[in-house]
C-alpha cells in the first residue's frame, strides 16, 4: 500500500504556484515537487497544513491506494 | 544546487589541507632530527609556504563566498560555524535526506576504515619516498564520508 494525494490537482485548483504553495506550508518548492511526483510522503504535521491551506480534511488530500 | 558547491569545497579544502599538511610534515621532520640530535643553535628549518598559503587563500575565499549564504538559510551564526556546510535542513524532507545521508556516510565508515587502517601497513615500504603517507591516508577517510554522503543526497533528492 502507498499514499497518493490530490496536492497537484487540488493546487491547480486554487491557481497556486509550487512555490506559493511552499511558501505558505513553510517548505522548500522542492518538497512540493516530490510531493507531487509521490516520491515523498509528508509529515502529519505538514499534511494538515496543507489540509488547512486547501480547507479540506486530511483524508479529501491523501488516500492509501493498493499497488 | 547549493550542496553540489559545498561538497566541491570541503573537497578541495580538505586536499588542500593534505597538500599543506604535507609540505609542513617536511619541515617537522628536520626539527624533530634538530631536536633529537640536541644540535646546537644556530640552526635552520626549510618549509614550503606556497602550499599553506594557497590553503589559507582558498579556505578564506570560500568562507567569504559560502558563510553569508549560509548565514541566512541557518539564521544563527552558532549552526553556520558548527555544522558542516553540505547539511541542508530547510524544511522536514532535507532533514529526512539529511538523515539517509548521515546514515549512508557511517556506513561507509564500516566500509572505509578497516581498508584505511590496512592501507598503513605499506608505511615502512614507503616512508622514505613519501613520508607524509600517514596524512594522505587520514585524509582520505573523511573524503570518503563527504562523498558517500553526496551520492545518498543526489540519489534520494
Amino acid at each position: 500500500m502507498e499514499i497518493k494525494n490530490r496536492v497537484k490537482e487540488l493546487r491547480a485548483k486554487h491557481s497556486l504556484t509550487q512555490g506559493a504553495l511552499a511558501e505558505k506550508v513553510n517548505v522548500t518548492r522542492q518538497t512540493i515537487v516530490a510531493l507531487e511526483k509521490g516520491s515523498y510522503v509528508p509529515s502529519l504535521l505538514l499534511a494538515m497544513n496543507i489540509a488547512r491551506t486547501f480547507n479540506l480534511p486530511i483524508e479529501k488530500i491523501f488516500y492509501l491506494e493498493d499497488e | 544546487m547549493s550542496i553540489v558547491r559545498n561538497v566541491v569545497y570541503s573537497i578541495v579544502s580538505i586536499m588542500l589541507m593534505g597538500w599543506a599538511l604535507s609540505s609542513m610534515y617536511y619541515a617537522q621532520m628536520d626539527f624533530a632530527k634538530i631536536v633529537k640530535t640536541n644540535q646546537e643553535p644556530p640552526w635552520t628549518i626549510e618549509i614550503n609556504t606556497l602550499p599553506i598559503l594557497i590553503a589559507i587563500v582558498v579556505g578564506t575565499l570560500f568562507t567569504v563566498f559560502t558563510y553569508p549564504k549560509l548565514k541566512k538559510k541557518r539564521k544563527s551564526w552558532k549552526n553556520v560555524f558548527l555544522l558542516p556546510i553540505e547539511f541542508e535542513e530547510g524544511d522536514e524532507r532535507e532533514k529526512e535526506l539529511t538523515g539517509k545521508a548521515c546514515r549512508t556516510s557511517y556506513i561507509s565508515m564500516w566500509y572505509t576504515f578497516p581498508i584505511i587502517s590496512a592501507l598503513f601497513l605499506l608505511y615502512p615500504f614507503i616512508s622514505d619516498n613519501v613520508p607524509y603517507y600517514p596524512i594522505i591516508l587520514f585524509l582520505l577517510y573523511p573524503l570518503i564520508q563527504i562523498i558517500a554522503y553526496f551520492i545518498s543526497w543526489k540519489k534520494n533528492y
